[in-house]
């Protein structure tokens, strides 16, 4: 579903260049589960942002189904966000005067899709998470569990075939991190491609594949 | 969520930026109302061909107004009907006695046919609920009818319950109000004895005229008019013209006004940034999700409407307020349209170019520098 192809990613900054991706390569089929695993600072957010057409490449090509995503212009970029791609960032990202519903409600919005069919889809996303009846409160007075199902909620709701989660499970307890990957198993169940950025050994064996970033470059475990 | 709430909610999303922007946003409507309302009088005076400020003092000593003759009240008119379209006040100083005192003679113009309205602003009638009480100048066009005294005015029958004899507001003020609509000869003889009766004494006369001559014509001719008087009215050096008061208290009016504008673009500007950039995050949030411009214009949009729906009624109410302390009307008649289409093309300028520095600035945002990372 997705090639990366010869992938160079440097950060030219302040006079220093910092070569994060090193020529990867890379193969995603459609319906896999992976695992993205590498030490703090190796670039697995930036390869992340790459395949979720919110960063772009410095070198190489990338192929998403049929759109050559490195060629795209950036308004073409942020269609192909909107249409193809679920984020589950790091930190949440939820929009903090905005409640859970609103939150979860804004890739629907920016697809136009009419008022009631949103508000069915919500609900029933949110019921899935179970934090329906979380759903007029803001994102402050959420925990950290609820935060991260209300994120993964929104991700959720638009029906992308990509997802894409950076350390879903980094803040969570065991018992919520686990609950959290069958979320993602369940997704992938049906039928969406899900890449999981991870530290968390239990969680990448969940997955069906792994692979290890390190100085800039991409290898296969197992 | 009760439906209140909610709405509550919108509004109050981020409080600081609520009060801010409603605050600001209704002194810049408030400013650019005001502005409209200057080109508005500006048009106005274009069309009249002369200066349109609420009230024009034209100044004229008169040297001897012992001789005052059915001539005198002539004259009087006459220059009462060449200002009568005007908020213009024509005053008439006359030495009296020992020259220290002197006799005025204050003609109001008023643009309009005598109304109620008009007879009770004048101080000389009093609106009681079961009648009115006039001037004793009116009291030639009032009528009687079983026992009772009526005046009509402007197709209304009021009953007369009182009149005031040489009614004053301050103390040695003796006014005389005249509506020159139905002024008679009856009436003329009534302002001649008036004159003469309070000459060498302290006076204040005022007469209410209104006239359909053609103004433009009129005042077009007007210093001819006056030169010709055959009255000994001395006008050349004594006449306080007021067109120079027009011309400073027009160009200091203008360039406040513009001033104004400039401060309220600025205001709109600086607060508009700093309010999208209080939304930083969400607008990267955003980006991240796909949204392109366009989503980004129609959500800001969405919300200064938001808070427009706040401001314009509080706009309201400070112009009201506004325009109550200073005794103005809030209706000015002509080019109403004129100043409503100014008033709506104002915000619209100065609200979209307020966003678009902000716009450019979320243009640059990257999400993948704004959100990701450890
Ligand atoms: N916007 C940026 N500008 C410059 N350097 C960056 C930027 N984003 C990331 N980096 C650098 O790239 C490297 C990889 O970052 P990142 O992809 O966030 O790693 P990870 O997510 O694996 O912790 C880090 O050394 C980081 O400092
Ligand atoms: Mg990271």
């Amino acid at each position: 579903m997705l090639t990366l192809n010869g992938i160079t990613k440097i950060y030219d900054k302040d006079y220093s260049k910092t070569k994060v991706l090193d020529n990867v390569s890379l193969k995603i089929e459609k319906g896999e589960l992976t695992a993205l695993m590498g030490v703090s600072g190796s670039g697995k957010t930036t390869l992340l942002n790459i395949l979720g057409g919110m960063d772009r490449a410095t070198e190489g090509t990338y192929d998403f189904m049929d759109i050559q995503v490195n060629m795209l212009t950036q308004s073409q970029l942020n269609k192909f966000r909107k249409e193809n791609v679920s984020f589950v960032f790091q930190n949440f990202a939820l929009m903090n005067h905005f409640s859970v519903f609103e939150n979860v409600e804004l890739p629907l919005l920016m697809k136009n899709v009419p008022r009631r069919k949103r508000k069915i889809k919500v609900c029933a996303i949110l019921e899935q998470m179970g934090i329906l009846e979380m759903k007029d409160k803001l994102p402050i007075h959420l925990s950290g569990g609820q935060k991260q199902r209300c994120a993964i909620a929104r991700a959720l709701v638009s029906e992308s075939p990509l997802i894409l989660a950076d350390e879903p499970t980094g803040a969570l307890d065991r018992k919520t991190s686990a609950a959290i990957m069958e979320l993602f198993k369940e997704m992938n169940a049906a039928g969406r491609t899900v890449i999981i950025v991870t530290h968390d050994r239990n969680v990448a064996e969940a997955c069906n594949r792994i692979l290890y970033i390190s100085d800039g470059k991409v290898c296969e475990e197992k | 969520m009760p439906y209140y709430k909610k709405i509550i909610r919108i509004f109050t999303r981020d409080r600081i930026s609520f009060f801010l922007l409603i605050i600001n946003y209704t002194f810049i409507i408030f400013i650019i109302y005001n502005f409209a309302e200057l080109v508005q009088k500006i048009r106005l005076e274009e069309e009249a061909n002369t200066p349109y400020e609420y009230q024009k003092n034209i100044e004229l000593i008169a040297n001897d107004m012992y001789n005052v003759n059915s001539d005198t009240v002539d004259e009087i008119i006459s220059l009462g009907e060449e200002y009568s379209r005007y908020n213009t006040r024509l005053i008439l100083y006359m030495p009296v006695g020992d020259g220290i005192s002197e006799f005025q003679v204050d003609i109001c113009f008023n643009p309009e046919e005598l109304t109620r309205e008009s007879v009770e602003t004048f101080l000389d009638t009093e609106n009681k609920n079961e009648g009115v009480y006039i001037g004793e100048s009116i009291l030639p066009y009032t009528f009687s009818e079983n026992d009772k005294t009526f005046i009509i005015i402007a197709q209304d029958i009021y009953e007369v319950k009182g009149i005031y004899q040489n009614s004053s507001a301050a103390g040695n003020d003796q006014r005389i109000a005249v509506s020159y609509y139905s002024l008679t000869e009856n009436g003329k003889e009534k302002i001649e004895s008036k004159l003469k009766e309070n000459l060498g004494m302290e006076m204040y006369v005022s007469f209410m005229l209104g006239s359909d001559e053609d103004i433009s014509t009129a005042f077009a001719e007007f210093g001819d008019r006056l030169n010709s008087l055959n009255i000994s009215w001395v006008t050349s050096e004594n006449e306080v013209d007021a067109s120079y008061q027009n011309f400073w208290y027009k160009t200091l009016n203008r360039l406040s006004s513009a001033g104004m504008l400039i401060f309220a673009f600025l205001d709109c500007y600086a607060v508009t940034t700093m309010w999208v950039m209080r939304r930083k995050r969400e607008f990267l949030i955003r980006k991240a999700l796909g949204a392109g411009v366009t989503d980004i214009i129609k959500v800001l949009v969405k919300d200064i409407i938001k808070y427009m729906i706040v401001s314009v009624p509080l706009f309201m109410v400070m112009e009201l307020v506004y325009k109550k302390t200073y005794g103005e009307d809030f209706n000015v008649g002509e080019y109403e349209l004129l100043k409503y289409i100014i008033l709506t093309a104002g915000i619209f300028v100065v609200f979209l170019f307020s966003l678009i520095g902000p716009l450019i600035s979320i243009h640059k945002m990257n999400p993948a520098e704004g959100l990701g990372g450890d």
